[in-house]
């Protein structure tokens, strides 16, 4: 592959973002959790939990009936995808594609400064989400 | 195959793929009126359907169908 993906986060679901921040911030410091983010197209709350250099655990809490992921709440999914950052975005979509790699829409991500992102299924249908650096 | 064939078989697809057996869809049928329908759950419908009428969409022609009716012409213009 000509676009190289770099690692960035696990996404995990969570019930309860207080909760889960706590429960993290017990675990590894806090120092280790960012603030929380509001992903307005996505109706998400998102928090990074950081685990070594630009690796990180995202905890997502739906913030609605309406976002993408309150289904998956309910059947108890907890990770569910997994974050690569990309130098340019556009083509790795076009080269995933080739791969049999199903891409969902655009998005423009308040947790990375507004920087495009796209999550898409590989052909096991495992969920990974492309940033853009 | 006719239409009608189509949207039948996709009932079935429609059940198992989002595990709920009172799926009923007609040709006006969208997404809205499944509550199991989203962004993430359409993806695996098309691999699905895709699979069961051995076909291959285009990423244009899966954001274009408004209802299930567009999918089934969708589906026969392609057998």
């Amino acid at each position: 592959m000509e676009n190289r993906l770099q690692f960035h986060h696990v996404g995990t679901l969570v019930e309860n973002m207080a909760d889960a921040i706590s429960h993290y911030t017990d675990l590894f410091g806090p120092e280790s959790v960012s603030p929380v983010i509001a992903i307005g197209s996505q109706q998400v709350n998102v928090c990074f939990v950081k685990m070594a250099n630009e690796s990180y655990i995202e905890l997502v809490e739906s913030c609605g009936e309406e976002s993408v992921v309150s289904k998956m709440v309910k059947k108890k999914v907890t990770y569910y995808h997994i974050g690569y950052k990309v130098d340019n975005i556009t083509s790795t979509v076009s080269e995933l594609e080739q791969m049999d790699y199903r891409p969902m829409d655009y998005f423009h991500s308040e947790a990375f400064e507004g920087k495009r992102c796209i999550f898409l299924f590989s052909p096991d249908m495992h969920l990974i989400e492309l940033i853009e650096k | 195959m006719d239409k009608n064939e189509v949207l039948i078989q996709l009932q079935e697809i429609f059940r198992d793929t989002l595990d709920n057996e009172e799926v009923v869809l007609t040709f006006d049928t969208t997404a809205n009126d499944v509550e199991e329908w989203d962004s993430l759950t359409h993806i695996h419908l098309v691999v699905s359907i895709e699979k069961h009428f051995k076909v291959r969409f285009t990423s244009k022609e899966i954001q274009s169908w408004k209802n299930i009716g567009e999918l089934a012409d969708g589906i026969l213009a392609k057998k």
